[in-house]
């Protein structure tokens, strides 16, 4: 398992290090953005811990240049800032998942653990539906040949449906495939983020199926 | 002209005034004096007639004819030129008068026209009984030399009026503005943080509104500037005790004699760690709204997905206690600001969490509803933890109030906390017109904060 952790904190860095490679893990560090941008085009990575408050640019241009290289590594944001707002800007910019400092590094092992068992050795075709088209390698969806900006959590959502086409996920695959497993939270999470696809969509994408889950619509209807 | 300066504007304003006010007297004039029969010019045409035909002597026909005399070099009629005829010869006349009879025909009353390539207005008057006719008339030379010299000396009055403007207008402006340039003296010379309202005696009351309003900005300056002091002071006695806790845990560590003992006190040190930190986080959140001077800018947002986004981070926490977190979510939006929110959303959870205790159930409810007729979306954080007596419910959401047996608390998680996270939530709820109830928890145990966002 390679990471790359782009922190400016020495201190941090070093701690986290240790703690990464005592749980197995081979850690790169980078100081900067521009070290980051290097690192990510020389080596393969299975992940990128990032920090948004780099000195020089943000943690946000690293993110935006892996995504606009189509490269689908699993990041995480580590930051700071722990503003909503930012946390949505970095989600939406195409971050797998986003850990406030400080934290405790538990918590930063587990959310790395989920997020690489959920990209971890998928071949990724292309997947579409109903005009609704998803490359899982580069990231993006599109609906009728125009790009449509989805959060990880949404994009996480519609991925597992779309690979299950016409067979119902229920909404506890779907937790599942979008956090790892959870004991802790019951929620209708799932249902807000269908919600939101649904919005962005199309109402008719994503059928309910009262009692059992979601599928997506086999495109009968669909023109 | 675009100029600022008051002084300039009104010395502007004031040629335009004087420009303008001379424009429509002229024109008066201008009308008056050529009314036809009636207006000046023929009023005095005729009034010279009368006269001169009055003061003319009898026996005028029987005067002996004689030689008409060149007119003397420089000699002219500035006026009018005038002829008294008898017995149809021109018997006397003004120095300049035409040779030829002004009006030919001889009728009384006025004519116009043209007599040696010059265009003349004429009026003939005649006495039948004595046989005399006079005739007066204006050239239009004499008429427009005239008008000149009228214009010119009416032009100069307009200047010394325009004069006499402006010199009044500059002195009473600078005087005016005295106690304006004392106001800066006063302000260049107070200490940086100096916010007593200023005092401006002698100041135009006009500008009474502009030191008014910027009393109120040093009012409202001395508030943050306060808000912030009582910060410093807060956050410096807030910080002191959990790094002192942490201080004491690391120094046992070092001087553990087993194992076991030191694996104790690193396990409190990394708990005191988490301590201060949410402790510096609320008082980071403090901080940012107290330093909020403007009312924040509300947006119609989902409330739903900044739910999902917030409980999550409560998912470790919430394990390690081995607590349960239900979350339920309807649709419908609020008017918001999305960081305010996520800060709310944050301490109503985060107390939740903290108070209900090892093994205990957290609820997260958000739905469309009606209150007092007004429709909008019920946000309710609910806990099966030990509760908050009826009395105390209301102060739960002052700075630094800890509910009863809060702040020291056998083994009891409300031991951590701040006093902050409700007075937060309390303040946000403010910023978005949302109001909060408090209720009884979960199974009639806990605690249960509602807080109602009207509909965007």
């Amino acid at each position: 398992m390679n990471l790359l952790l782009v922190e400016d904190d020495t201190m941090l860095a070093e701690a986290l290090c240790a703690g990464l490679r005592a749980h197995g893990f081979r850690v790169d560090t980078a100081g900067d953005a521009a070290l980051a941008r290097t690192a990510l085009v020389e080596h393969d990575f299975d992940a990128v811990l990032l920090d948004l408050g780099l000195p020089g640019s943000s943690g946000l241009s690293v993110l935006s240049y892996l995504r606009g290289r189509y490269d689908a590594t699993p990041v995480i944001i580590l930051t700071a800032r722990d503003k909503l707002s930012d946390r949505i800007a970095g989600l939406d910019a195409g971050a797998d998942d986003y850990i406030v400092k400080p934290f405790q590094p538990d918590e930063l092992f587990a959310r790395l653990r989920a997020v690489m068992r959920r990209t971890q050795g998928r071949v990724s075709p292309v997947l579409s539906c109903n005009g609704v088209v998803l490359d899982p390698a580069r990231r993006e969806v599109t609906r009728d040949g125009a790009a449509v900006p989805l959060s990880a959590h949404e994009f996480r959502t519609l991925l597992l449906l779309m690979e299950r086409q016409g067979r119902v996920v229920t909404r506890e695959q779907l937790e599942e495939a979008v956090y790892g497993s959870s004991g802790t939270i019951e929620s209708n999470t799932i249902a807000v983020y269908v919600h939101q696809l649904r919005r962005k969509l199309g109402e008719q994408l994503i059928v309910t199926v009262h009692g059992q889950g979601y599928r997506i619509s086999n495109g009968g209807a669909a023109a | 002209m675009k100029t600022r300066s008051l002084r300039w504007r009104l010395t502007w304003v004031s040629v335009k005034c004087v420009l303008v006010a001379w424009l429509v007297w002229l024109g008066c004039q201008a009308w008056q004096l050529s009314r036809a029969h009636y207006g000046f010019w023929d009023e005095s045409q005729r009034e010279v007639a009368a006269q001169i035909l009055e003061s003319m002597p009898d026996g005028l026909e029987s005067l002996p004819p004689r030689e008409r005399p060149a007119v003397p070099a420089g000699h002219r009629d500035h006026k009018m030129s005038w002829q008294v005829w008898a017995s149809g010869r021109n018997v006397v006349y003004s120095i300049a008068a035409p040779g030829e009879p002004l009006k030919p025909d001889f009728r009384d009353g006025f004519a116009r026209r043209s007599i040696a390539g010059q265009v003349w207005h004429v009026y003939s008057l005649s006495d039948p009984r004595r046989g005399l006719i006079v005739q007066v008339g204006r050239s239009k030379e004499m008429i427009a030399n005239e008008i000149a010299r009228w214009v010119g000396l009416s032009l100069l009055a307009a200047g010394l009026i325009f004069v006499l403007f402006v010199l009044t207008v500059w002195t009473v402006i600078g005087r005016s503005l005295r106690p304006v340039a004392a106001l800066r003296d006063t302000l260049r010379t107070r200490p940086p943080l100096d916010l007593t309202p200023l005092q401006a005696p002698g100041l135009p009351t006009e500008f009474s509104p502009l030191v008014d309003a910027f009393n109120d900005q040093l009012t409202r300056v001395d508030t943050a500037v306060q808000n912030e002091r009582r910060f410093i002071a807060d956050a410096a006695h807030e910080l002191r005790t959990p790094l002192a806790v942490l201080s004491a845990h690391a120094d046992l560590a070092r001087r553990a004699a087993t194992e076991e003992e030191r694996d104790t006190a690193l396990r409190r040190l990394s708990a005191g760690v988490a301590r201060a930190a949410r402790l510096s986080e609320q008082l980071l959140d403090l901080a940012r709204l107290d330093a909020q001077t403007a009312a924040p800018t509300l947006v119609p947002l989902d409330l739903a997905p900044l739910l999902v986004l917030v409980v999550r981070d409560f998912e470790t926490l919430a394990r390690e206690r081995q607590q349960r977190i239900l979350l339920r979510t309807e649709d419908g939006r609020v008017l918001g600001d999305v960081d305010l929110l996520g800060i709310l959303i944050r301490n109503l959870v985060d107390n939740a969490v903290r108070y209900a205790g090892e093994g205990g159930r957290i609820e997260v409810i958000c739905r469309r509803d009606v209150r007092d007729g007004v429709g909008g979306i019920a946000l309710c954080v609910a806990d099966d933890g030990p509760g908050v007596a009826p009395e105390e419910r209301e102060r739960i959401f002052h700075r630094f109030y800890r509910a009863n047996g809060a702040g020291n608390g056998h083994g009891n998680p409300r031991s951590s906390g701040s006093g902050i996270g409700l007075s937060l939530v309390a303040r946000i709820a403010r910023t978005h017109n949302a109001r909060i109830h408090v209720e009884d928890g979960l199974d009639g145990r806990g605690l249960a904060i509602t807080v109602f966002f009207p509909a965007a």
